[in-house]
């Protein structure tokens, strides 16, 4: 061997002792850190997880036939990101890397490199969440109102609407200029590519992420998954962008934790997962909220969503998620199945943040409302008896049914927030006294149409927030009850000359 | 006798690890075999590798012998040989050839672990307590990478 003319560093190196499925056990890599990527020599990666006394536990990213005795290199990366603003738009996967049909995402000198599992920034980088954060969607932005920087928690079990409600929301936000993550943490492929196939066909792709890690592929990839979101989510709250991210589902998450954790023979706690489930997804929603401008401005929003089984959310992880989270909001598929969307539970939903981010009048609204809504439950036991019910509980009972009509919303529909304080202050006014559900189901989209854009009506929508209170507010309803009268009179001859069309 | 003489003359008569852990496991069979009323001579294997057997039987009893031997084991598991990476596998003779120059240069209580990679091509590589360098012609080559190819280039031109 001629020593002198080898011009190689020496690098540091780890044989593999033994194999379970991802989980890979080394011996040497002498100063190897958590993080820290290796791979072996058909270039098969794996970051090291943890660290004992005589060997490094290492889960492997890529799939790769893994045998005793192969050699691991240390490739002196570690677990980051390199993001750029041309990752909005794209599909990616937990590794940054490109996974749709539109070639490699092009590299920058402005890139910058985020690790995946950082800290969260600390109070002293935070202010106090004051703006809302506006879904578009009539029962969340009035009723269960949220903040830009809360984090909710979205529930509910299969087929209850929650991924045409999250789809909704993305869409919506074309008109607020925030920016959408959405992590699709082990979903079913078809699930996968048909949420793509929508935001494409929609045109809301040009400013979402999507991170996507389906079932198939390997568990420490999933695990990854929301890390990657939130690297990226940062990326654009650094820049001064308000941004909203969408964790689709922390139920999935969480398993694949445990099965990670069982791999690795640590000790089992409740319901199999380990002991450290609670803080592995309570670090990561930390690092939503909104920021000072010394930390780049900005805000992370966050919408973890858990599926639930039959309606029974006092099971270990939805209760973990509802404690650490700022509300929620339950989705039922019983009232799916009533037509009722979104098809949330309004007294089962929770919002902690969101009510200290809404207008005066809005707030008064959604108290009343939620007040009528409550005491109609309890008159409609009465009601059930069929005599001569009083003017005031026939008045709570329809006003009930005219919310309920509407807090629905098609899909894909977006209402400002002001005109959704006008339509649910509706029922309280005079010129409701006699109108009912059906009222509101003919005339639903007259009356949001002439609230956009009849002149005299869009003089009131404009000045909603300019209301001191709620009887000078519902004096002015009143006073536009003729020019309603001539709206919806105008549309129903236009519909008769059309031919009911 | 201490676990660290035993562990010594282990090291000392042997070349590789699995060879190293086979004596023992003979010696420490032998051993007990001595001490709980056998009478079996020792294999010629092992009175050639331990010529003073009887002065190792004089310093164990029944009450330190597995105690030892288990201390022993360990601290032969925990033993990193020196790893040499080749390209093709080696005969008996060459490898006892490389354990002597080993033990030689780098001290008597080194042992070694021959492992065949061809895609070094030739030389060898060397790995110790997880620092590898490389010494094989592969990474000769790859070093060499662009002005073989230019010289590749220029033949096949003409």
């Amino acid at each position: 061997m001629d020593h002198k003319s080898n011009k190689n560093q020496p690098q540091e190196v780890g044989f593999v002792k033994s194999v379970r499925d991802f989980l890979v056990y080394l011996e040497g890599l002498p100063s190897i850190r958590i993080n820290d990527i290796v791979a072996n020599e058909e270039g098969a990666r794996g970051w090291v997880n943890s660290l004992d006394q005589d060997k490094v536990e290492v889960l492997m990213v890529d799939e790769a036939q893994i045998v005793p005795g192969q050699l691991f290199k240390r490739t002196g990366e570690k677990l980051t990101i390199s993001i750029n603003d041309r990752f909005l738009g794209r599909v990616v996967n937990p590794l940054g890397k490109a996974i749709d049909s539109s070639g490699k995402i092009p590299s920058s000198a402005s890139d910058m490199v985020f690790e995946l599992d950082s800290l969260a920034p600390g109070i002293n980088k935070r202010e106090f969440i004051t703006r809302q954060f506006c879904t578009g969607i009539t029962l969340v932005d009035t009723i269960i109102p949220l903040g830009r920087g809360q984090r909710e928690l979205i529930l509910g079990d299969a087929r209850s609407g929650k991924a045409d409600f999250l789809v909704d929301i993305i869409f919506n936000q074309k008109q607020t200029g925030t920016i959408c993550i959405y992590a699709a943490i082990g979903k079913p492929v078809a699930e996968i590519s048909k949420l793509i196939e929508t935001l494409n066909k929609t045109g809301i792709i040009s400013y979402t992420v999507v991170v996507a890690a389906s079932s198939a592929d390997p568990a420490p990839l999933i695990f990854l998954t929301p890390q990657t979101a939130f690297s990226i989510a940062e990326y654009f709250q650094k820049k001064g962008r308000d941004v909203l991210i969408i964790l689709d589902d922390f139920g999935i998450h969480a398993k694949v934790h445990r099965e990670i954790s069982l791999l690795a023979g640590k000790a089992p706690g409740r319901d199999s997962y380990p002991g450290d489930i609670f803080y592995q997804q309570s670090h990561l929603l930390e690092r939503a909220g909104n920021f000072k401008k010394e930390a780049g401005g900005g805000s992370i929003t966050a919408l973890p969503v858990i599926e639930i089984s039959l309606d029974d959310f006092t099971t270990y992880i939805p209760t973990n998620l509802m404690s650490m989270t700022d509300g929620h909001l339950l989705f039922k598929s019983s009232l799916y199945n009533q037509g009722q969307r979104p098809s949330i539970d309004i007294p089962f939903s929770v919002t902690r943040v969101g009510q200290q981010t809404q207008k005066g009048i809005q707030n008064f609204i959604a108290t009343k409302v939620k007040q009528t809504l409550a005491q109609a439950k309890q008159l409609e036991t009465v009601s059930s008896f069929s005599f001569e019910l009083p003017y005031e509980t026939q008045l709570i009972l329809r006003q009930k049914e005219i919310i309920e009509e509407l807090i629905k919303q098609p899909s894909l529909v977006y209402i400002p927030i002001e005109i959704q304080t006008i339509l649910l202050t509706l029922p309280y006014s005079n010129y409701f006294k006699d109108k009912d559900q059906q009222f509101i189901k003919t005339y639903y989209d007259v009356l949001l149409e002439g609230f956009s854009s009849d002149p005299e009506l869009l003089k009131i929508t404009k000045a909603v927030f300019n209301f001191k209170n709620f009887p000078e507010f519902i004096a002015t309803i009143d006073s536009i009850g003729p020019r309603l009268d001539q709206i919806i009179a105008s549309h129903t001859i236009s519909f008769v000359k059309k031919g009911g069309q | 006798m201490a676990t660290q003489d035993l562990l010594e003359q282990i090291l000392q008569t042997n070349i590789t690890l699995p060879e190293a852990l086979k004596g023992l496991a003979d010696l420490k069979e032998f051993m007990i075999n001595k001490l709980f009323g056998g009478t079996a001579p020792p294999s010629e294997a092992l009175a050639s590798q331990f010529p003073n057997l009887s002065e190792l039987i004089c310093n164990l009893d029944q009450k330190n012998v597995y105690e030892i031997f288990d201390q022993t084991e360990a601290a032969l598991k925990a033993t990193q040989p020196l790893i040499i990476c080749v390209s093709s596998p080696l005969p008996p003779e060459n490898i006892k050839e490389i354990a002597r120059r080993v033990k030689q240069d780098f001290g008597k209580n080194f042992l070694i672990e021959i492992k065949i990679e061809p895609e070094l091509i030739g030389g060898a590589a060397l790995v110790f307590r997880g620092i590898y360098k490389d010494y094989s012609l592969r990474q000769r080559l790859l070093d060499h990478k662009t002005e073989i190819l230019q010289i590749l280039e220029k033949y096949v031109s003409k």
